[in-house]
């Protein structure tokens, strides 16, 4: 499999517009959640920053699979992105590397003190989908 | 904070094999205490509609873009219908909120927001059973109100 992640996917990844994460429980609950960071870690995998969620574990522990819709503040283009929950991480280089990302959107949101990164989900990349393909000039 | 334009809100179901459709909505209102109206474009997620006529335990969030102040409502799809006049103002308001906050970020659309804006928009009725707060903050999640 080729990268999924195009440049143009990857702008929508730094947290600027808040993306969103859905998961469902086993017996088809949805439940959503916003996101501060979708960290691309290579062309199959994709890490998020795990920072308040409980509705949302309990549904990963037993159904892996979920989604999430990503948006690129300069074209307003959206994406939908299937993905299999792999690794709790809270330790590593990549923790540190979302830690530092997370505290420099927290203050960019004026919000560093709630902002405090509790771990990492890493993620498999099963499929994307364009949702809209953008706004263009 | 329902009639808020300058919100970010999704809905979203879940099909047979626990996959989840969603989508961008572009206004919401509430119809009596147990009802809401929320409004999105079909064509951004095209399974949503079926999806949540077959399977309608659904969900509406909504954040405040600026100070985060989120919800999240539960309960069940009721009907779906066209947008009124009213509704198609309800839409513009709305859209009109996101490029004004998209602005305030620094992204300036030129007057091409309307790409986004004009994609036709439809109503869903939705009957709320649970609301949770969801505003990023240790703690979060709590139950506000039962059925």
């Amino acid at each position: 499999m080729g990268s999924l992640i195009t440049s143009e996917i990857q702008n929508a990844l730094q947290g600027i517009v808040p993306s969103v994460m859905a998961t469902t429980s086993p017996d088809g609950l949805p439940n959503l959640t916003y996101i501060s960071q979708a960290h691309f870690v290579d062309d199959k995998h994709l890490a998020i920053s795990w920072q308040f969620f409980n509705k949302t574990w309990k549904n990963l522990q037993t159904n892996p699979n979920f989604s999430v819709v990503v948006t690129a503040p300069q074209n307003w283009a959206m994406w939908k992105i299937k993905l299999r929950f792999v690794e709790l991480l809270k330790e590593g280089e990549l923790f540190d590397e979302m830690e530092i990302a997370l505290e420099a959107i927290a203050t960019m949101q004026g919000a560093a003190d709630v902002f405090k990164l509790a771990a990492v989900l890493m993620c498999e990349i099963v499929s994307i989908e364009t949702q809209f393909h953008g706004i263009t000039d | 904070m329902l009639e808020l334009t300058h919100t970010f809100g999704w809905l979203i179901g879940v099909d047979e094999k626990l996959e989840s459709h969603l989508c961008r909505t572009c206004g919401v209102k509430k119809i009596g205490n147990e009802h809401l109206i929320i409004l999105f474009t079909p064509s951004l997620a095209e399974q949503l509609l079926e999806t949540i006529q077959k399977h309608p335990k659904i969900v509406f969030t909504v954040v405040d873009a600026y100070t985060f102040e989120s919800y999240q409502f539960k309960g069940e799809y009721v009907e779906n219908r066209p947008l009124n006049s009213e509704e198609e103002n309800m839409k513009l308001r709305f859209m009109q909120g996101i490029e004004s906050v998209l602005f305030d970020m620094g992204f300036d659309y030129h007057g091409h927001f309307n790409q986004y804006a004009d994609l036709e928009g439809w109503a869903v009725k939705m009957k709320v059973e649970e609301i949770y707060e969801q505003t990023p903050k240790p703690g979060t999640g709590k139950k506000l109100t039962v059925k």
